[in-house]
Formats: structure tokens, sequence, C-alpha cells
């Protein structure tokens, strides 16, 4: 459990472009490809559905 | 002291504000002053970013500067201050682009029109076409050869008149399906704020709600070659009564210009029409002392076409030629005019074939 909480964390800072040497250092030597990739699937998904929003929201401004 | 640095700058800057303007036009369209609020809005909030980043900036500089003894700071991250920088221009982003979508929205609704018009480019010059009334005009510049060559004084509107406006009436939706014949030009009229590309074989489509009757000027915003300067877009927009009169009046002249192919003319009577034509749709290319651009535009002086056969001349004018750029006028002009410009042509610049055409014997 731990281990998908770190690769989630890792993958919205990297979503942000914005992360820490040292925690980069840990995912990049501890962490399982197969995690970040999940993580990086349901991410995108999130920011796609955030993205989706946004766009509703500022249709709902208009109208 | 202050007060005299004061009053002469404000003495400066307001006759030259008068006299130019730096920012967008206002317009005179609900859109177009929608646009422009958006447009200050952002305008603003990128001062008052500007003002902040390049204050502290500046401030930094002054404050810690070398001479003072300020040591720099040696460290590699600091994640919640780049947290910080990314996500406040983020969330400022978002925030402007709510609005600046509703502007968007408004100006993509070409729905519920009162008016549509087509709207064509051509080399150089704009086309019209009422949808719902049978119109259908050209409309060339009308600034004259002496103006633009130096030989006359120039006037206000120069390059920003043509022959034909286009009208339109005062607080109707009018919606414009703008394409292109030849390359790509693009239809702009500053006072209604939405510019738009003329592409062959697409169509755009913009609209405009003008409130107040009144001339617009406008130009062709895409180089498009040679004369692209030389195509204006006017826009006349007329109280609704004088609208329709305008409409009835258009009716009526294309019922005598039907009339005017059957009727007979004169030798003279067509070349003095034709000089006209040949100066508004040729001289552009050919030139107006008939000699054309070795290299580029042939000549009319001695011509094989003006000075050869009759149909083989007509030919060319009505159908073009492909793979030139000599363009098919037909549909630019009349039985009149092909026939007047044809027997100018064959009249004028040192030829002298002596014969000319009726505009009844014009095939189109």
């Amino acid at each position: 459990m731990r281990e998908w909480i770190r690769a989630f964390v890792g993958v919205f800072f990297a979503f942000l472009g914005v992360q820490s040497e040292a925690d980069r250092r840990y995912d990049f030597e501890k962490g399982r490809f197969s995690v970040f990739a999940v993580a990086g699937l349901i991410l995108t998904f999130v920011f796609l559905s955030i993205v989706y929003g946004l766009v509703q929201l500022a249709l709902i401004y208009v109208q | 002291m202050t007060k005299a640095i004061t009053l002469a700058i404000s003495l400066i800057a307001i006759p030259a504000s008068a006299d130019w303007q730096i920012n967008m036009n206002e317009g005179v369209t609900a859109l177009s002053r929608e646009i422009f609020d958006l447009h200050m809005l952002i305008f603003w909030i990128c001062v008052v970013i500007g003002v902040a980043v390049f204050g502290v900036m500046f401030y930094s500089i002054f404050k810690f500067r070398k001479s003072k003894g300020a040591v720099s700071e040696h460290w590699h991250e600091n994640t919640t201050v780049e947290v910080v920088w990314t996500v406040i221009p983020s969330i400022i982003l978002i925030a402007m682009a709510i609005p600046a979508t509703a502007t968007l929205m408004d100006m993509y609704d070409t729905s519920e029109a009162d008016v549509e018009i087509q709207v064509t480019g051509y080399q150089w010059k704009w086309r019209y076409q009422y949808l719902d009334e049978d119109i259908d005009f050209f409309s060339n510049l009308a600034t004259s050869r002496e103006e633009i060559t130096n030989e006359a004084a120039k006037n206000p509107n120069y390059l920003l008149e043509v022959d034909n406006p286009l009208v339109i009436p005062v607080n109707k939706k009018v919606r414009f399906l703008i394409t292109s014949n030849d390359v790509i030009h693009s239809w702009w009229v500053p006072n209604f704020a939405v510019k738009k590309d003329a592409i062959p074989g697409f169509v755009n489509e913009s609209w405009v709600k003008v409130e107040e009757p009144g001339v617009y000027r406008g130009q062709c915003t895409e180089l498009c070659g040679k004369e692209h300067g030389f195509m204006p877009v006017v826009v006349e927009v007329k109280a609704e009564a004088d609208y329709e009169q305008w409409v009835a009046d258009q009716k009526a002249m294309k019922l005598a210009m039907a009339g005017e192919a059957s009727k007979e003319f004169s030798m003279d009577e067509l070349i003095a029409q034709g000089e006209g034509v040949y100066n508004m749709s040729c001289a552009g290319c050919h030139q107006p002392n008939g000699q054309g651009i070795p290299g580029a535009f042939p000549a009319i002086t001695g011509s094989t076409i003006a000075t050869g056969e009759m149909d083989k001349h007509i030919d060319i004018i009505v159908n073009g030629k492909s793979g030139t750029a000599m363009q098919a006028f037909k549909e630019q002009l009349s039985a009149v005019d092909i026939a007047a410009v044809v027997t100018y042509q064959r009249n004028a610049f040192g030829n002298s074939m002596g014969d000319f055409i009726q505009p009844s014997a014009i095939q189109k």
C-alpha cells in the first residue's frame, strides 16, 4: 500500500513538473515500473476528467 | 518644477493621443466591445503580474547588491516554492479561460441570422452574394491609379474605398460565409473585431450585428499577391428602410443590366466603357499603359490575343488561362463589360484592329 501511495505522489508531482532530487532518486531505485505505469494511467484519466470538468464549468458560466 | 513637467507632458500627450492609438478598437458591435473588455481584463491581469514579478526582482537586485556585501545562496531545490509558482499560474490561466470561452462561444454562434452573405476573395477584389436575395456583385478598389502612382493627391480614404460597398442593415444579425476563389485572403473590418481567413475550398463563418449606421472600412489581411494592399473592404450599414430600398434598387439594376446586354452599342460607346473596365479589372496586371510587366504579365500592345482572332480574345477573358495568373472573368464582368473591354483592348494601346463586338454575341 505504501508503495502505491508513493507511486501516486511521484506521478502527481511529475504532472506538476516538480520533484525533489531525493524523492526522484528513491522512486527510480525502489519503485516498480508496473506500479508507476498503473498510477500514470489512473492520474491521466483523473487529469482529463478535471479538464473536462473545467470546460463544463466554463460552459455553465457562458450560459 | 514637478507641476511644470507634468503640465508639459500632458500638453504633449493630449494631441498625440488624439492622432493615433496603439490599443485595439472598441468597435461598433456588442461582440466587439465584449472582445475589447476581455482584452483589457487580460491586459490588466498581465500588468499586475508584471509589476509584481519585476517589482520583486528589481527590489531584490537593488537590496541585495554585491556592493552591500550580499552573498548568494547555494541550494538545489525548494519543492514548496516550485509547487507554488506552478499552481498559481495554472489557477490564473484557468480563471482567464472562463471569460475567454464565453467570448469565443459568442463569436462562433452564427445561428438565427437575419441576413446571410457569402464573401469570396479574388485576386484582388471581394465578391458578395446575398444568399436570400438575388444579389451578387464584386467590390473593386476605387482609388485611382494616379493617386497610387503619386501623380494625384491622395484622398482621406486612399486604398480604403471601393466601387460597390457591401451593404447591410443596422441592428440585424448578418452571417458571413467566407471563402476564396484562388489564394488565401482574409476579410477584416477592425470595427467589427472579428477577422476571418478566406480559404479556397473551405467556408469559414463569422457574424456581425452593427448598432450604428455608417461606413466601416477594412482590408485584406492575408498576403495574397501583387495587389494585396489594393482590395479593401467597405461596409455600408444602413437603417432598415434604406436597406430595403437598396435591395429593391439592386434588383431593378440587375433587370436593367439584363436589358442592356441585348442593346446595340456603337464602337465609340464600347471603347469608352471598355477603358473604365480595363482600368478596374485589367490594369493591375497588364498595367494602365497596356505594356504589362515583362516576364510576369504580357503586354496588350501588339499582343497576339488582342490583335488575333476575336473568338480567342473573348475566350481568354471569359474563361481565363489555366496555369497562369489570367483568371476567368465570366463571373466578374457583365456581357456589356466583356464586349467593351475586348473592343477597347483591340483598339487602344497602339492596337488598331478596327473591329468590335456586341454584348449579345458574348457567350458566357
